[in-house]
């Protein structure tokens, strides 16, 4: 069966209307297919309305669909520390990057220094001969039977070791040797022999038909992809008393995930096993067993529990994971492959480059008559989609009657593309606040009154799919109270609080797709004969407190104490079922509900063994009584009681005993699909501006998220407070360069592309807003991604209301306001 | 190659290290300690802090081989007084229940920055906070709680009383409820107005108290009771409500 193409499937109609059954069954193991689904909704949501019925579910799901109302929550809702929390910070927790093992090699990986290249020769014999240099694998002496494997979808494929590359960084040869040092001697001693290429390195040139081809799309040129616009209503037509133009554009940024990609392999016989730094165990090893033509069960992903984190860009498997794979087959030794900083900041994947055409008309009333909003995304050397991901808050947040959404994706030789934190929704909230800002201030509205007097409550108005119980106006009103809106906005430059230096504030509504559920969706509760608690999830925690909250769920679900359940920190694909990866913030709710299910089914079989204990006790007894499970009950002691006579009780280690055997409660939930699912929130912020030095100060920074039910506060606040740091960093310092010239990254370490440190960042106060939805677990909404979307425009058009003037081109440095202020003398 | 000998958290090793090996890598892949983390592997991130002579350094970037003079290296795994939760030592324990990490790969670095701060700087003002960690970087982003963090263990090696902002869970025996030591709350002791006839009548009042919004623990007798409570959620006068629900109001 040849291996489906994800992405293509998105992009080109025919090639998705030509797969057979058997090929949207093999897509939908496709741990890429997985994570579009997961983390960009709005790429798959039209492949998904037209064939839906040929996916796993076919559109089914098991959900009720009414707001769930529980018994008074005893464990969710407490604020409970990670379970990995000892182990971090003592020597006891083991991370990736931690692990060895007897025998081990070290990996080291010799990558092209070329944005696009042939590569004519490589000449490996003055490597071979250093002493410690135990094998090299390149194109010449790969295995045949990894010729013809290739990672993602077609065009430009991505063979293990492609004779044509199309990017810095591509793997030209891989070493195994006793050390790093010595396999960083040997790759220098490795000949190659290039031609070089002509490459694309500006997204607007690559554009352009006078750009060389380097394969064929639809359209001349480089470009890869247009989407299909999206148009509602009548947007060219339609009158508005003014019209706003607003050119936003967002810097290439990278996750920066403190634990640098690693992984650890040996084989097993025939069996690979890999630790390996993933936010999807499952999905990884299908990537594998896709890449080394083996079948699943062949391959096993073990996770420690303990991750320097990931923020999307490890949702699966890159090709040096494969080669490490094949290393460790050819030599029989363990192979420890660790990224450098340069390795993974370049070869891994980025949010892109985006430049917004925006174009807004507003009545003086306040009301919106229109848009025209255009989304164009870098999506660097590789067949991607980025930029219709920016559209789901311009559809969704506010009644817009006539609307045309247009989006096209542009492959240059540079960073790639792929979800990082919120991934295209910073871009479409950036694009859209700072638009909605202009227009209210063009009005002479108040901005959150301008908001509010739009605001969308309703549901996609273009799939008629409703929200659930929508919180935004929540979000606004409560953040506008909180940071004492009314009495503190003032007009644009109207407040000087120190010669030259001015006070500002702003704020920016967020809506994205992201904190739902997709599938699959399970997981086990086993209670033991002593009545103690196994939770069982194939969850991955990527450290936001994924694995805690599984516990958490599972203990209300059943209806015990957090104390007496628990879960392992680490994962391993040989001994639990997949509940997909942690990302598109799902986790939560979504591995979440394969606990609840499964703690549910085992509730309720304790309810029946303890009728049928209580039954067999009477007629010991000679007592007439008998009771169902529906008379019996359990008080998240531990002890299960008849309602009618509270005095008889039993443990669940008398239950569990009663039944000989452990209770296993089960799931296996798919998750509705009737809901337009969204994240919402609202964030503001005080901003002081220096004129004479161009910096800009946070002097005081709120956040609302609407989280449905909030299972765990205090992990809550965490997701909130870090997002504000990190999406600031891409507001103030964090851009990817290249050198136009030569197509090499200019920046990629930790001083020149700088991540904010703790004395730069913003310290948010965070509100909590509880909308319980009708989908996921007990009404919640995940939030991992949601505040990377707000920053932006909200220091933007705080910005803008401090010294009048627009910096819509991120990052927000020195030079460019010093600049925007200069013009605008 | 080079022979040194390393001594960490008062362990002496006798090594033979690559010219070129980082302390990092020596702890790491030699000995297989996991007392630190690598972050970038070019002292750009403080995620491989350790202390060498109580001066904290980038174990990335300082050679194995050029130690090997008695020089006291110390990191976590040297922390700790006594085993569990109440073993740790205040840095820690504060870290892990005031939510000072997130994925926790720069909190092993984080520590041993703070050990170095609160040595010199038993009671640091915000901005020496700041300039004290300026070296390490939390991607994750988590400074607010690193404050909170770093505010808590000052205080409690300075000898006074603190709470936490969470509980870690503490696996009990089956059946039992146990509230996690650190957990943040308000505590107050509550005499009967009139005392319970029996000590058997405390139970069942105990157990249903326990099951109120807020309540955090509660022990006592039939003549008092000792509550704490989420002041998030209740006060003093809540309480009291709740204990006249109960039947049994307090003086």
């Amino acid at each position: 069966m040849a291996q489906i193409e994800a992405v293509r499937v998105v992009q080109d109609a025919a090639y998705a209307a030509s797969l057979s059954d058997q090929d949207w069954y093999a897509l939908a193991q496709d741990p890429a297919w997985q994570e579009m689904v997961s983390e960009q909704s709005e790429m798959v949501a039209g492949v998904i309305a037209q064939y839906g019925n040929k996916l796993p579910g076919g559109g089914q799901s098991s959900a009720p669909t009414e707001i769930p109302v529980f018994r008074p929550f005893q464990v969710i809702g407490t604020d409970v520390a990670r379970i990995q929390g000892y182990g971090i910070v003592t020597n006891t927790g083991t991370y990736t990057e931690n692990l060895r093992m007897p025998g081990m090699l070290f990996m080291r990986t010799l990558r092209s220094r070329y944005p696009h290249a042939k590569i004519k020769s490589i000449d490996t014999s003055e490597a071979e001969k250093i002493p410690g240099v135990r094998k090299i694998l390149h194109r010449g002496n790969l295995p045949e039977e990894y010729k013809d494997v290739f990672l993602g979808s077609a065009l430009p494929t991505r063979f293990l070791f492609n004779e044509e590359v199309f990017e810095v960084g591509a793997p030209i040869a891989v070493i195994a040797a006793d050390s790093e040092h010595i396999g960083d001697v040997a790759m220098r001693a490795i000949k190659v022999e290039y031609e070089v290429l002509p490459a694309a390195l500006d997204m607007l040139e690559a554009m352009k038909s006078s750009t060389p081809k380097q394969f064929t799309s639809n359209l001349d040129g480089t470009t890869i992809a247009i989407t299909a616009p999206l148009v509602r209503g009548d947007p060219t037509s339609a009158k508005a008393d003014v019209v706003v133009d607003n050119v936003a554009r967002k810097s290439t940024e990278q996750h920066v995930a403190l634990e640098l990609t690693n992984s650890l392999s040996y084989w097993d016989g025939d069996k690979l096993n890999m630790t390996y730094t993933n936010q999807h165990g499952h999905g990884t090893r299908s990537g594998l067993s896709q890449a080394l033509k083996l079948p699943q069960n062949k391959v096993r992903i073990f996770q420690t529990g303990y991750l320097g984190s990931g923020y999307g860009y490890r949702s699966g498997i890159d090709l040096s994971e494969a080669h490490a794979a094949i290393l460790s087959k050819l030599t029989g030794r363990p192979i420890k492959n660790n990224y450098t900083r340069y390795e993974d900041f370049v070869t891994r994947t980025h949010r892109p480059e985006f430049r917004n055409e925006m174009k807004l008309g507003v009545n003086r009333d306040g009301t919106i008559s229109f848009g025209i909003f255009k989304v164009i995304a870098n999506v660097g050397a590789q067949r991607a989609g980025a930029a219709n991901g920016s559209w789901v808050n311009m559809q969704d947040l506010y009644k817009i009657p006539n609307l045309r959404l247009e989006a096209v994706d542009v492959m240059t030789n540079s960073y790639k593309s792929g979800p990082y934190r919120c991934v295209s929704h910073p871009n479409g909230t950036f694009a859209l606040e700072t638009t909605m800002d202009k227009a209210a201030y063009a009005i002479n509205m108040d901005p959150v009154e301008f908001r509010l007097k739009n605001l969308n409550e309703v549901g996609n108005p273009d799939t008629k799919k409703p929200f659930s119980n929508p919180g935004i106006r929540d979000c606004i009103t409560q953040v506008a109270t909180a940071i004492n809106w009314k009495s503190v906005w003032h007009a644009p430059k109207a407040k000087q609080v120190r010669p030259g230096v001015y006070h500002g504030i702003g704020m920016a509504a967020h809506l994205c797709s992201h904190g739902a559920g997709s599938n699959p969706s399970t997981g086990q509760v086993i209670i033991n004969s002593d009545g103690s608690v196994q939770a069982v999830s194939g969850v991955t925690d990527i450290g936001s407190g994924q694995r805690t909250n599984m516990m958490m769920v599972a203990a209300e679900a059943l209806g015990v104490p957090l104390n007496l359940v628990t879960i392992t920190p680490y994962v391993d694909t040989d001994n639990t079922t997949d509940s997909g990866g942690t990302n598109g913030s799902r986790m939560t709710n979504t591995g979440g509900r394969g606990m609840y299910e499964a703690g549910v089914d085992a509730r309720n079989q304790v309810l029946k063994y303890a009728a049928d204990k209580f039954n067999t006790d009477f007629a010991t007894a000679n007592v007439a009584t008998r009771v169902t499970a529906a008379d019996v009950d359990m008080d998240n002691t531990g002890s299960v009681f008849i309602k009618a006579d509270k005095t008889k009780k039993l443990t669940l280690a008398q239950v569990v005993q009663f039944k000989a055997t452990s209770i296993i409660g089960k799931s296996d939930y798919l998750q509705p699909t009737n809901w337009e699912q969204v994240a919402l929130a609202a964030h503001a912020a005080e901003v002081e501006v220096d004129t004479v030095t161009g910096t800009v100060k946070i002097t005081r920074y709120v956040a609302a998220h609407d989280v449905g039910k909030a299972f765990n506060p205090f992990s809550i606040r965490q997701q909130v407070e870090g997002g504000v740091v990190m999406a600031t960093g891409a507001v103030f310092t964090e851009e990817l360069l290249i050198d136009k010239a030569t197509g090499l990254p200019l920046n990629p370490n930790l001083l020149d592309y700088r991540p904010l440190s703790i004395k730069d960042a913003p310290l948010a106060e965070v509100i909590i807003v509880e909308k319980p939805k009708a989908y996921g677990t007990f009404g919640g909404h995940g939030l991992g991604e949601p505040p990377m979307g707000p920053p932006a425009p909200t220091i933007v058009n705080a910005v803008y209301n401090a010294v009048g003037v627009w910096v819509t081109e991120m990052p927000l440095t020195r030079d460019k306001l010093l600049a925007a202020l200069k013009a605008s003398n | 190659m080079r022979r040194v000998a390393l001594t960490i958290d008062n362990v002496k090793y006798d090594l033979v290290v690559d010219n070129r090996e980082s302390l990092w890598e020596t702890m790491n892949f030699q000995l297989g300690l996991s007392n630190s983390n690598l972050g970038c592997d070019r002292a750009q991130c403080g995620a491989c802090a350790v202390l060498v002579d109580g001066k904290a350094v980038n174990g990335c970037t300082v050679l194995s081989a050029r130690l090997g003079r008695g020089q006291k290296i110390a990191t976590v795994a040297g922390l700790a007084t006594g085993p569990g939760v109440a073993g740790l030592h205040p840095i820690q324990r504060a870290f892990w229940l005031d939510g000072g990490f997130q994925c926790g790969i720069c909190t092993r670095g984080f520590i041993m920055s703070t050990v170095q701060l609160l040595g010199a700087t038993p009671k640091p003002t915000t901005a020496e906070i700041a300039e004290g960690l300026a070296g390490n970087i939390c991607r994750c982003g988590e400074y607010a709680k690193i404050f909170t963090a770093v505010n808590t263990a000052a205080a409690e090696m300075r000898g006074e009383k603190v709470t936490h902002l969470a509980s870690p869970v503490v696996v009990g025996t089956a059946g039992v409820t146990e509230t996690a030591p650190g957990a943040a709350g308000v505590s107050k002791e509550f005499q009967f107005a009139t005392p319970m006839g029996t000590i058997e009548d405390y139970d069942p009042f105990e157990q249903a108290l326990k099951k109120r919004d807020g309540i955090l623990s509660v022990s006592g007798n039939e003549r008092s009771v000792t509550i704490k409570w989420d002041p998030a959620k209740l006060d003093e006068a809540k309480v009291r409500a709740i204990l006249v629900d109960l039947g049994h109001a307090a003086r």
